[in-house]
């Protein structure tokens, strides 16, 4: 009892942080106190000071203003990119899982074919053949994402196909369609919310790792990772403008990894 | 103390190899804890205790055993995440390895090099999951098919 009261708790409180986090993302551009793209040369690599919270890197520009307008790309990016992945998941998953025979077949191939690749190889090759784009590097990391969903989807739609209620809701002449958005999808749902929320971190470094290597956002759009990038040839100049977007990652990926364990914690305690 | 930029000795080597060690160690960790608590809870070993069994016995002979093949199993997946990792480490570290081969090619719009690199990859992957597979019948003599 109080174990479960305990994981409601860190449930409700990891959900907040969380939509805080997104709620951030999305309206952190009207916090800024600088324009995160604007240089200036008088104060390149200066330390952190009243005007500058966390400094500026070489091109003078203000971290933590490029941090929060970093935090649009990188955060609310990796959030779209789950959510997206999750959709094609459920949608080829439940229909594989209910038509059967060769439909179910072709599906899964399709997908066995992309679990055969280690999903950041495909992704660095597809982002890099695409060409250097945050939206490239979101549909490189989702060519390989979505197969997770898919099967998760397709296993508990076969479990559900025979319970009795759905035999009950074909007797009622509901169509194919109708009976797996009403009575599959509800129940589908939880175990791919569970999968998603463990994905986030993950898909957070992704990102941040392609936009690294220079495969994600583009110079001068600000992305976590592709700061770090900028800046690490002059870590002993100015370590902040590379600690900062660094902390800010390792930040938000505990923040999503503890999120995911909490939701599953919770989901899994309902379903015994 | 370390060299930052890797060459092929010991401590050249040592922080990519830590870089990309570390984060996966404590994955691993994780889920080793959870299947051995998982194990632990089962019948057998309240029996084996009740017998007066010594602990460790029961740990390093029959739960730890009973374990190795998810053990091996979550160990020879994450080899997949490491190779996509290594591309960044050795960016980082300026390592001579594969990864700054497949990024240099990307910058010479070199696509025959990419799609090496991929094939050469996924085929590493998929013999490392066949071995996995493989390596449950030696584990486990119960198991006459793979």
């Amino acid at each position: 009892m109080r174990k479960e009261r305990m994981a409601e708790i860190r449930f409700r409180v990891t959900l907040g942080i969380v939509i805080l986090l997104v709620l951030f993302s999305i309206l952190a551009p009207l916090f800024m106190p600088h324009d995160p793209n604007a240089t200036n040369a008088l104060f390149k690599n200066s330390p952190p000071s009243p005007s500058f919270l966390l400094g500026t890197d070489r091109y003078g520009r203000c971290v933590l203003s490029r941090i929060m307008a970093g935090a649009a790309t990188s955060v609310f990016s990796s959030v779209l990119l789950v959510i997206a992945s999750m959709l094609v998941g459920m949608v080829s998953g439940m229909v594989a899982g209910w038509a059967g025979g060769i439909t179910d077949r072709i599906l899964m191939r399709i997908c066995d074919l992309f679990l055969s690749f280690p999903q950041m190889v495909l992704a660095i090759a597809v982002s890099g053949l695409l060409g250097g784009s945050l939206i490239n590097a979101c549909i490189a990391m989702g060519v390989t994402g979505w197969t997770v969903y898919a099967r998760v989807a397709r296993a508990h739609t076969i479990a559900l196909k025979n319970e009795p209620f759905i035999a009950a809701a074909k007797e009622n002449g509901g169509s194919g369609l109708h009976i797996l958005l009403v009575h599959i999808m509800p129940n589908v749902a939880g175990p791919l919310i569970v999968t998603a929320a463990t994905q986030l971190g993950s898909t957070l470094t992704g990102i941040a790792g392609l936009s690294f290597l220079g495969l994600g956002a583009v110079p001068p759009q600000a992305e976590w990772g592709s700061m770090i990038n900028e800046s690490r040839a002059y870590i002993t100049l100015s370590p902040w403008a590379v600690l900062s977007p660094a902390i800010a990652v390792f930040v938000t990926v505990v923040i999503f990894n503890y999120f995911g364990d909490a939701v599953r914690d919770r989901l899994s305690d309902e379903r015994t | 103390m370390f060299k930052v930029i890797a060459d092929d000795s010991f401590s050249g080597m040592l922080l990519p190899a830590l870089s990309l060690a570390l984060p996966l160690a404590g994955r691993l960790t994780r889920q080793f804890t959870a299947e051995l608590i998982n194990e632990g809870r089962k019948d057998y070993v309240t029996g084996m205790r009740a017998r007066g069994v010594k602990e460790h016995i029961i740990l390093f002979k029959n739960v730890f055993r009973n374990t190795l093949g998810q053990l091996i199993t979550y160990t020879a997946l994450s080899i997949g995440a490491l190779m996509g990792g290594s591309v960044v480490v050795e960016s980082m570290f300026g390592v001579n390895g594969i990864g700054k081969l497949v990024m240099d090619s990307i910058t010479a719009r070199d696509y025959p090099m990419v799609q090496g690199f991929v094939l050469y990859m996924t085929v590493f992957y998929v013999v490392i999951n066949l071995i996995t597979d493989i390596s449950y019948c030696f584990l486990d003599k119960r198991r006459t098919e793979l």
